[in-house]
């Protein structure tokens, strides 16, 4: 009788508060759809390793040790970087550079908009955490979740948990986030600006060539990335090269379903209560948010920069669509946009600039690990 | 935590330096590949 109770009356009052927030997210990700595909395997994986005892994880009983079957795949996937990389080949194959490329000019954009990442750096150091764990702290204004995993594994691996909620919630709150930021640095003048259609034909072989360069690239400048970036591009190749089409659709469907069933359980093994439950988990979560307000902010005053010495005016909301939350960001700026003029059509720049996001937060990632390598 | 402001600081400067500089060469590289490899 008493094995039976056992699993009640050992029980922490920090494994109860963590197996509601393992129930939050599930709510969350079910009732309000915010990236359901990672917060509804890590809820479930936050009850499954908050319980006394659990068999999930890898226990010592008497002198026998029994592997767990989450730091079994945490350590195989998470550890190795095996999961966010085989996620990158899915999200490269996903990825159409072609809006980029008719507007080139839009990459800069993507570049601006990585600005919270580096302040956000500042900020906590500032409140005491040390340079890797502030840098970890910082990619969580990648708004890309992969790359956020990749790095703060790297570098902070156990505020791995705090980190991965904080990017994957604060993606799904762009939406709210974005034109909040925007507002506070532009006039309804400037949102209101609008601009004239132009775009320059691709070719397919340009859309080839492309992720070839940028892998050449990256691997000269920052070759500590060339997993992240690598991985990436040669997503996009499969996607692009005209001869692999079975192979792309497996990678955007197939291969990202199952990884992604896979790694949101996994982080969970990082919600353990004595892991997360602690002031520097709030604060991380506080810093996400300004990472995420500071992304938008640096891409718009880089937008009002430019609009300083150019004839033809870019609308400044332009600039907050440089984040890697695609679509959600580009679509954001033209409902801005057109709530402001009902016959304003910013959307394709706003997609190119997006999609220079998805590029640059991976640069930006690969140039914080080979700061630190 | 001077040390390590100081290194933010450098960071700050290492990584938007970075990221425009490769953004930069691709806006270019994306020019020269429109240029030179046009639809046909």
């Amino acid at each position: 009788m008493e094995t039976l109770i056992q699993g009640i009356t050992s029980i922490s009052m920090g494994q109860i508060v963590m197996m509601l927030i393992g129930c939050l997210l599930m709510y969350l990700g079910i009732k309000k759809e915010y990236e359901p595909t990672l917060l509804v395997p890590m809820g479930l994986g936050t009850l499954l390793v908050n319980f006394p005892g659990s068999g999930v994880l890898t226990q010592v009983v008497g002198t026998t040790k029994t592997e767990g079957v989450l730091d079994v795949l945490f350590n195989a996937g998470i550890n190795t970087e095996l999961f966010p990389l085989l996620i990158f080949i899915g999200i490269g194959a996903m990825i159409d550079f072609g809006p980029l490329l008719q507007n080139p000019f839009m990459l800069l954009f993507g570049a601006a908009a990585q600005f919270g990442i580096f302040f956000t750096v500042i900020i906590a150091v500032l409140f005491g955490f040390d340079i890797k764990e502030a840098a970890s702290i910082g990619i969580i204004g990648a708004a890309d979740g992969p790359t956020a995993i990749f790095v703060s594994n790297q570098l902070a691996p156990k505020l791995l948990g705090a980190i991965t909620v904080a990017a994957y919630s604060y993606m799904a709150l762009v939406p709210i986030i974005q034109p909040l930021a925007i507002k506070a640095v532009t006039t309804k003048k400037e949102r209101q600006i609008r601009m004239t259609y132009k775009s320059e034909n691709v070719s397919k072989t340009t859309k080839i060539v492309f992720p070839i360069i940028i892998t050449v690239l990256a691997g000269f400048i920052a070759p500590i990335s060339l997993p992240l970036v690598g991985f990436l591009m040669f997503g996009n190749l499969l996607r692009e090269c005209g001869v692999l089409d079975r192979l792309s659709a497996t990678a955007q469907n197939e291969l990202v379903n199952i990884v992604s069933i896979l790694l949101g359980l996994t982080i969970s093994v990082k919600m353990q209560a004595d892991l997360f439950l602690n002031v520097q988990t709030l604060m991380i979560i506080a810093f996400g948010l300004v990472a995420f307000i500071m992304d938008s902010v640096g891409g718009v005053l880089f937008a009002k920069l430019l609009n300083v010495f150019r004839k033809e005016k870019i609308n400044p909301m332009i600039g907050a669509a440089g984040i890697s939350a695609f679509p959600m960001s580009s679509r954001v700026i033209q409902k801005m946009a057109s709530e402001e003029d009902p016959k304003n059509f910013v959307l394709m720049y706003a997609v190119g600039a997006n999609v220079s996001g998805q590029i640059a937060s991976v640069i930006a990632g690969g140039l914080l690990l080979s700061f630190f390598s | 935590m001077w040390t390590n402001l100081e290194t933010a600081f450098e960071l700050m400067l290492f990584g938007m330096g970075g990221v425009f500089l490769v953004l930069f060469v691709l806006f270019l590289t994306a020019k020269l590949l429109i240029k030179f490899l046009p639809v046909k």
